[in-house]
């Protein structure tokens, strides 16, 4: 019996002076794993509404000129989507290109945010995520506004099933963005009262990985939606 | 600590192994008291009670799945006795305090109980890949009936060669109704649904396909044996669903001829206003 | 006899009301899952009898077609996602950070938001009954235009909400198990020394993480076709019925893998503990649950071989395929009774009704792949039975066998054997003949989700049998819940290790305290405990 009681006792010894590591504690951060487990399900989130969009887009067929074609976007809606006409497209200012870089230049002013406090430069850290705040809220408005014209113009959630996907698709990622900006906002606060540094910014880490990947759906959206 | 010495003598087996017997012996009893042959247990593991299948499909499908059977029944029965057997021979029995041998795995036999599964799977499969390609063939054929389910009632329409409606038949049951076939001959069924999701499903055809809106189903099978088959919505449609059920006639093919053209002349002689119009072009 | 130096915690049971509301601690939490599981598993139970007294006979006696259609409903629903999925998370939760030498799970704030997103999704859920036009009632799978605003009425919004919740739940617990796997594991234990729960846990996670979102977007579809003029689903306006069953099955196939690992990882605890030898296979175990999670993201569309619009070879190929690596599991547990030396307290009773019952249900699944016979018996009582093999005679047997086993544990007391056998002979042969029976009825014809069927089709004899078993499975928890009452009051003491476990929960008091360990025994094998308490210090 006494066998029994040293081995329970047993061999935990060199976990005196600090705390037990645990197996696996090495390695990425706990917050910024969680983080790319979290944008992995919202990855297959988008896929599920993406599959729809393809599968509805290649099935697609409308009367023209007497017969059945396949055509995509509905002759109704041909014109609506041409981020290229610039800087007015059927009589209001087309925004959806200058929002895309808007977007695009956020990721980088957030990345160099995370780059800035991984060297203790709170005042560039500071900096940076207040700028990428800025655009990312200038997107979110810059979005409303397409949306206004564009219900203006007819293209609603009924409007067949373009309308449909393309609000949907869209009004989702706008989601995640305000969900994102949000995140960025408290990160700031917390940064600006100095909770960050360069031994402890798990969380800015984190956070940027979600800007990154709400940049990377806009991208594959807007090619899909505006380009393909 | 040990197990409570109670677990490891007496009547454990032997309790459970009455209950077996006095499980096994009502199942029999009630059985037998509801007039169930033997014979009529076996069939009952068959499709439609073991009948012979009245289609040319329904033939190749039945013969497929008595392949699984016996090679489900087969497996099962290898497996089963194996854990009944592992379960009886292997307890702790009094006396048992050193631990039996610590074998942790083997990789032969991991290797062989995976092998042989996976062929006895691709075999499985290869036969229900031929026997699918029967099914679905699609030959050319005179007959073509158009089954149209909206809730919670089957029509059928009797189209001609191009596919024109000769004349619809609205009720789908009863002497006066359903879906009238001619035996021996191919017949073309085209599936449409007007309103949700609905099932055509006939038992003894062994077959069942979907209706869905906005798209058209097509199915094709020689009815080999004249009778009245009874067919029923297979997918839920709403609060009535059991009830859409429909019949099938199958008339040797001089009755069938002489019914579809009295049908025809009856449908030409009435002004009946056109059926409800479905949206399909 | 091993005890630890300081002072026993205080039962965790005793605690008080506050202190459940506000707990984060994962032990706590396990045991609310495991609650409010039992709660909805009763709710589910009485829809099915509602169901099973419908039918026991022709003729439409107790209830009305619509809310025959609401009580299968809302039975599948709740017993899907109320039940058996949040109670396998529950003994996770409970077990995964025990069995890794872990404090608490890597997250438990949001471990706590996992579990109350469970009782308000299932409140809204089940709200739908008290709304005009009633609960969801378009079967568990509600498919458009069936579920669509034109045919289907609020209570489907709320099943929709309620189960958007569940997902969440899903998810975030799905985030936290991956996490504390990988990142909080004792020194010693490696990924190849985790027990076979915590292996099960591990690719269930990610199965909820990538298919559960999917699920998420099906619901999103159908609500903006339902409420926001969508047309998703519409084939009027250029949408496709069939596209949400792609979407949903997307999930759902995955979902039944969801529901029945982790029951194999209970099964594959308990049986080397019960038999005295390790688990035959430990590596071929984990391949054969890794390709099961992996081969079942390729079968969704066998749900679906009717709809005429699904490649049928492949689907047919992959769903025979994963009888494989199942098939593989079935062996290695036989192999690890072999040569052992049982003992039949109740969890190794249940670990046999898995055994059992689970290979006819995986039996009877495979003639569904083989498609001409599935274009027979798809959507008849056949599919019905195979479902409620796998997951009655599959997860809840391994469910009851679980609770019988990690009970002492969480409560230090244990459950009476004599009850606990009671309840698994009545059990086992409410269960049989409830169910066997629906492979008669689904060959002869019987379509599933009708309310009532003609006298003369030969099925009534059938159905008031299943009537007949579904009452005696109602009878089997009367003995389990008198059991757990009277044995939380007054059950054997069970100190740290009453079953000569293997695994590091048994290292600990029972209940433990709130950090878990004061020691860990070293751990150089996926049998700790075991090897600690036969001297062996060394990898064998």
């Amino acid at each position: 019996m006494t066998a029994d009681a040293t081995a329970l006792t047993t061999h935990t010894d060199h976990a005196t002076a600090e705390a037990v590591e645990a197996h696996g504690s090495g390695g990425i951060g706990t917050p910024v794993l969680g983080m790319l487990l979290f944008i992995t399900s919202e990855v297959m989130f988008f896929a599920g509404l993406f599959a729809a969009y393809f599968s509805i887009r290649a099935g697609y067929t409308e009367v023209v000129n007497g017969t059945l074609q396949h055509v995509w976007p509905p002759t109704a809606y041909a014109e609506l989507l041409n981020p290229f006409a610039f800087p007015f497209h059927q009589g209001a200012l087309n925004v959806i290109l200058p929002a895309t870089i808007m977007l695009v230049l956020s990721s980088i002013t957030c990345q160099m945010g995370v780059w800035a406090i991984q060297r203790d430069d709170h005042r560039g850290f500071v900096r940076a995520f207040a700028v990428t705040v800025v655009l990312g809220v200038t997107f979110l408005l810059l979005q409303a506004y397409d949306y206004s014209v564009l219900i203006g113009e007819g293209l609603t959630m009924g409007s067949t099933t373009f309308g449909t996907t393309y609000f949907t698709l869209t009004g989702f990622h706008g989601a995640h963005v305000f969900g994102g900006v949000l995140m960025l906002s408290v990160v700031l606060y917390r940064g600006m009262a100095g909770q960050f540094s360069a031994k402890h910014n798990d969380m800015v880490e984190a956070t940027s990985l979600y800007w990154h990947f709400v940049d990377v759906v806009w991208i594959l959206l807007f090619s899909i939606l505006y380009l393909l | 600590m040990s197990m409570p010495s109670r677990s490891r003598t007496g009547s454990g087996p032997l309790v459970a192994g009455l209950i077996t017997i006095a499980v096994v012996v009502a199942t029999i009893a009630v059985l037998a008291a509801a007039g169930i042959t033997p014979q009529r247990a076996w069939d009952s593991f068959f499709p439609v009670g073991n009948t012979t299948p009245v289609t040319d499909r329904a033939v190749a499908t039945k013969a497929l799945y008595d392949i699984v059977f016996y090679i489900a029944v087969g497996v099962f029965l290898i497996v089963e006795a194996a854990i009944v057997f592992t379960v009886v021979r292997y307890r702790r029995k009094p006396g048992d305090e050193a631990l039996p041998p610590q074998v942790h795995g083997n990789n032969l036999v991991e290797v062989i109980w995976t092998a042989i599964p996976t062929a006895i799977v691709l075999l499985l499969f290869v036969m229900s890949w031929q026997t699918l390609n029967t099914v679905e063939a699609k030959p050319p054929s005179d007959v073509h009936v158009r089954a149209v389910a909206a809730q919670y009632q089957w029509r059928f329409d009797y189209l001609d060669a191009s596919g024109e409606m000769l004349f619809s038949q609205a009720i789908p049951t009863g002497a006066d109704g359903g879906m009238v076939l001619p035996v021996g001959e191919p017949i073309t069924v085209t599936l449409r649904a007007e309103d949700v999701i609905h099932a055509f499903y006939v038992p003894k055809f062994l077959f069942k396909r979907d209706a869905v809106p906005g798209k058209e189903n097509v199915f094709s099978f020689t009815v080999e044996e004249a009778g009245t088959y009874r067919g029923q919505c297979a997918e839920l449609c709403g609060a009535f669903h059991g009830s859409m059920v429909f019949e099938v006639h199958a008339l040797p093919k001089p009755d069938f001829d002489t019914w579809l053209q009295a049908q025809v002349e009856k449908a030409a002689a009435t002004p009946t206003p056109a059926p409800s119009t479905s949206a399909n072009p | 006899m091993a005890t630890t130096t300081l002072s026993p915690a205080a039962p965790a049971y005793r605690s008080g009301l506050y202190e459940w509301l506000t707990t984060t601690d994962h032990k706590k939490i396990g045991i609310m899952y495991l609650v409010n599981s039992m709660l909805f598993f009763v709710a589910g139970g009485i829809l099915a009898l509602v169901v099973r007294v419908e039918l026991a006979q022709p003729a439409l006696q107790f209830v009305d077609e619509a809310f025959y259609n609401q009580a299968f409903t809302m039975h599948a629903s709740f017993m899907l996602f109320l039940f058996v999925i949040p109670i396998l998370a529950g003994f996770g939760n409970y077990a995964v950070p025990l069995q890794i030498g872990a404090p608490d799970m890597a997250f438990p704030r949001i471990n706590a938001l996992s579990f109350w997103l469970l009782p308000l999704g299932g409140a809204l859920m089940a709200s739908g009954f008290l709304v005009s036009g009633g609960a969801a009632a378009a079967g568990w799978t509600e498919y458009p235009p069936l579920s669509g605003a034109q045919f289907s009425g609020t209570g489907t919004d709320l099943w929709i909400m309620g189960l958007t919740l569940i997902g969440t739940s899903s998810i975030l617990g799905a985030i936290n198990f991956l996490v504390t796997i990988f990142k909080m594991r004792a020194p010693g234990m490696t990924l190849f020394r985790m027990p076979i729960l915590v292996w099960t846990v591990l690719v269930t996670s990610v199965l909820v993480l990538m298919a559960t979102p999917v699920l998420t977007s099906a619901l999103i579809m159908l609500f903006i076709d339902r409420n926001y003029g969508g047309h998703f689903f519409d084939p009027a306006n250029g949408g496709n019925a069939v596209l949400y069953q792609n979407v949903f099955w997307f999930y759902s196939h995955p979902a039944v893998y969801i529901m029945i690992l982790p029951a194999m990882g209970i099964i594959s605890e308990i049986l080397p503990v019960f038999s005295r030898k390790p688990l035959f296979g430990y590596k071929a175990f984990i391949f054969a649950t890794v390709a099961i999670g992996a081969l079942g993201f390729s079968v969704w569309a066998h749900h679906m071989f009717t709809t005429g619009a699904v490649f049928l070879p492949f689907f047919s190929l992959m769903t025979f395929l994963i009888a494989v690596p199942t098939g593989v599991k079935m062996f290695n547990w036989i192999a690890t009774m072999w040569r052992g030396q049982l003992t039949f307290q109740t969890p190794l009773l249940y670990a046999f009704g898995f055994l059992t019952m689970f290979l006819i249900g995986g039996i009877n699944g495979a003639f569904s792949a083989a498609v001409p016979v599935d274009f027979a018996i798809h959507d008849t009582y056949w599919v019905v039975a195979h479902i409620h093999y796998v997951l009655f005679g599959g997860s809840v047997f391994a469910i009851f066998g679980g609770i019988y086993y990690w009970f002492p544990k969480m409560t230090g007391r244990m459950l009476n054997e004599a009850l606990g056998k009671l309840q698994f002979v009545i059990m086992f042969i409410g269960f049989n003949l409830t169910f066997f029976p629906m492979h008669q009825l689904g060959l002869a014809g019987m379509p599933r989700r009708i309310a009532d069927y003609a006298g003369n089709a030969g099925w009534s004899e059938l159905n008031l049998a299943a009537t007949a078993g579904g009452f005696i499975i109602a009878l089997s928890m009367l003995p389990f819940f008198w059991n757990v009452l009277i044995s939380l009051r007054n059950g054997k003491v069970a100190g740290d290790d009453p079953w000569e476990g293997n695994t590091l929960e048994w290292a600990t008091t029972s209940p433990p305290p709130a950090y878990n360990f004061d020691h860990l025994p070293e751990i150089r094998s996926e049998r700790p405990v075991f090897d600690a308490r036969h001297g062996r210090t060394a990898a064998h």
